[in-house]
């Protein structure tokens, strides 16, 4: 560490780094420069606005077990928004820039990089280029300028100076930035981190959060604002991060990211009409974090309207709160980008998601305080990828060449009042949200594969069955019809059935040929006389005509004599026929055992029954989420059923 | 899997199910003998007893 006296009012300047050559005196706020042996004074660098990071010069943290510590402070504008670079120096004298923008952190390093390709300073968000060693997606790209810096930097930070910024997203986390100034371009490449990831110490504390006996949400603003339009005063809660916070007196929506404040958009009748379920400053908590609302915007398309609301922890970032219909999700920002899998199809952690919608939304009203120049009107192209209970949502804002992907989760109305512990519940979901989770999608495999096993069981009782009780030939008698003059029937001799009750099969069969016998079967307990009656008509046609030969009925058929109880019994046979065929002769058999397949497809209705109505339930269920889509497989039935 | 037991009544029907069929093959049950007992004796009146 080097000290000097700061040229223009003699304050001691510490160069923590050996690689740092500007700094900003923090009593006078004098640029100095600093040669080998002396500091030299450019000027004065203007205040920065205040700021709600908690992240300060001094603050230490590690990243990749590369302990770091801030030394210098620089905020870049953009222009529609900003954000700031911390320079950290890492063990070993390691330069290093952390970016803190929209609550998450990108940590890069300064890299030699000659041949990367040209082209891809030319290249719109969106598309892929592959160089030093893996794929980069082009999230952002956009003119920057120094607006302001604090603590030592290794370059000079002129305000006003320009640079034009390429952010790029690699397929696992990866960050990387081409930076060209002047002709050059360099390479930053690191990784995306959220707080938690980099271990912050010796951080700052954030007005309104720090109180370890908080109760009730604490209005207090980071900074407050006067309205150009009608002068009312503004609090910016999140000074630093908010580049449009909505005039609570005249509902214009301002820019307070410059000293200059600015009118961004004048108010509308429509967002004096605003009245979110949730109102602004309430703090819930989600995941263990406490988070604020801090805006809400109104946002639709051609279909519907639904509400976003934007939730704010110091130390964790933004989240989303967006609600349709009682319905509501949970949605954060993703870092990583998702692969696509298909046209229609996105891959992320493993998990496929769908393509279910797509087109452009517009915001309609807005309230609170946002980390962008958000304006009513303001068009962003949405797709969204579902896989309920989860969503991943691409946006791509009109007139920026920028794409933001989000995830997010469905939560029921009731773990939203319970996260901020509303007094009264919020409205029930109506109709089917688009990730909204299945209620039958657990259940069904388990049913299916629960009904495939009984189904197996049960066929597996049926062969056995099949092959243990066999049909069993008891006896076989010779008859013939129709019977003499005065003889009304015909009797077996009688059979033993043994131990438990079984069915008994009385079989006919008779040389017909276009005859029939008609007979009344009766089987006859020997013991006590109690019979059981059937009727059985064997008729045999055929014949030959035009379509060929031809043949109907059967010379064969058999009646059945369910669970017949062990004992003595006979059959008594009354044949008939009609005495133009002349005598026919048949022949009867008696066999037991066997099995009813009736009763075997009846036992199966009650187990595929209840499949059955989970399966319907859950596809309906599907049918209704997907109805709703442009991109639905469901999308040719739903067409018929219009039609 | 085990949350299919969260269906108790699915499992006890499909349970009855399989104890039915196993007795009926023994016993030579016909599940629609009621039906049919009642039909023919609607057509042709009361068990005779001769």
């Amino acid at each position: 560490m080097r000290n000097y006296e700061c040229p223009s009012c003699g304050a001691p300047i510490k160069f923590a780094s050996a690689a740092t050559v500007f700094a900003v005196c923090e009593h006078c706020r004098s640029m100095v420069v600093r040669s080998d042996v002396e500091l030299k004074a450019i000027g004065t660098m203007a205040e920065l606005i205040p700021d709600i990071t908690p992240l300060q010069l001094g603050t230490t943290g590690r990243f990749n077990d590369q302990s770091f510590t801030l030394l210098g402070k620089l905020r870049l504008n953009w222009g529609d928004g900003a954000w700031t670079e911390w320079y950290a120096e890492f063990a070993g004298g390691i330069r290093g820039w952390i970016a803190e923008t929209q609550g998450f952190y990108a940590v890069s390093f300064a890299r030699d990089q000659e041949d990367f390709p040209r082209k891809l300073l030319n290249l719109n968000a969106g598309h892929t280029v592959a160089f030093s060693r893996r794929r980069w997606r082009i999230v952002d790209r956009k003119r920057v300028v120094v607006a302001g810096a604090e603590g030592e930097l290794p370059f000079v930070a002129q305000p006003g100076a320009e640079r034009y910024s390429i952010d790029l997203a690699g397929p696992n986390g990866e960050f990387g930035t081409l930076e060209e100034s002047g002709g050059e371009v360099s390479f930053y490449e690191g990784a995306y981190a959220f707080a938690a990831d980099l271990d912050f110490k010796n951080l700052r504390p954030v007005p309104g959060w720090n109180d370890p006996t908080y109760r009730e949400p604490v209005r207090r603003a980071t900074r407050t604002v006067r309205c150009p339009h009608c002068a009312a005063q503004v609090e910016v809660r999140l000074s630093g991060l908010t580049l449009a916070v909505v005039c609570g007196s005249c509902q214009s929506i301002i820019d307070p990211a410059n000293t200059d404040v600015q009118v961004i958009q004048r108010a509308s009748q429509v967002n004096r009409q605003l009245d979110p379920v949730l109102p602004l400053g309430i703090r819930g908590n989600f995941n263990g974090v406490t988070f604020e609302i801090v805006g809400y915007v109104l946002r639709g398309d051609e279909w519907a309207d639904w509400s976003e609301y934007l939730l704010f922890n110091p130390w964790h970032g933004f989240i989303w709160l967006v609600t349709y219909n009682g319905h509501w999700s949970l949605i954060y920002r993703l870092l990583t980008p998702p692969y696509a899998a298909s046209s229609s199809k996105i891959l992320y952690q493993e998990r496929k998601y769908a393509l279910f919608a797509s087109g452009k939304s517009k915001v309609k009203a807005v309230l609170g305080e946002f980390y962008w120049r958000v304006q009513r009107g303001e068009e962003t192209f949405v797709s969204d990828y579902i896989s309920p209970p989860h969503i991943i949502s691409s946006e791509t804002y009109t007139g920026y060449d920028e794409v933001t992907w989000s995830a997010g989760e469905y939560r029921k109305p009731q773990e939203i009042a319970a996260a901020f512990q509303l007094e009264n519940p919020l409205p029930s979901p109506r109709g089917i949200y688009l990730n909204q989770p299945n209620p039958y999608a657990r259940k069904w495999p388990v049913v299916r594969a629960a009904g495939i096993l009984l189904l197996i069981a049960v066929c597996f009782l049926q062969i056995y069955f099949l092959i243990a009780l066999p049909k069993r030939k008891l006896l076989s008698a010779n008859f013939s019809a129709p019977l003499p003059a005065g003889v009304e029937e015909v009797s077996t001799p009688v059979f033993t059935l043994d131990g438990v009750s079984q069915s008994v099969h009385a079989t006919i069969a008779a040389p017909l040929h276009n005859s029939w016998i008609d007979s009344e079967i009766e089987l006859v307990n020997a013991d006590n006389g109690q019979t059981s009656t059937e009727q059985l008509e064997i008729s045999y046609e055929s014949g030959r005509d035009s379509d060929g030969p031809w043949t109907e009925g059967s010379p064969i058929g058999s009646v059945d004599f369910p669970a017949v109880s062990p004992g003595r019994y006979l059959l008594r046979i009354s044949p008939a026929t009609d005495a133009k065929f002349g005598p026919i002769p048949f022949s009867v058999t008696v066999e037991t055992g066997g099995i009813f397949w009736t009763n075997f497809i009846v036992c199966l209705l009650p187990i595929l029954a209840y499949p059955l109505y989970v399966f319907l339930r859950y596809i309906g269920f599907e049918h209704t989420r997907w109805s709703d889509s442009d991109f639905s497989s469901f999308a040719s039935t739903a067409a018929n059923d219009d039609d | 899997m085990f949350s299919v037991f969260r269906s108790p009544l699915y499992l006890l029907i499909a349970l009855l199910s399989c104890g039915y069929l196993a007795v009926a093959n023994q016993r030579g049950w016909y599940i629609f003998q009621p039906f049919h007992v009642a039909a023919t004796r609607a057509i042709t009146g009361p068990v005779r007893h001769k």
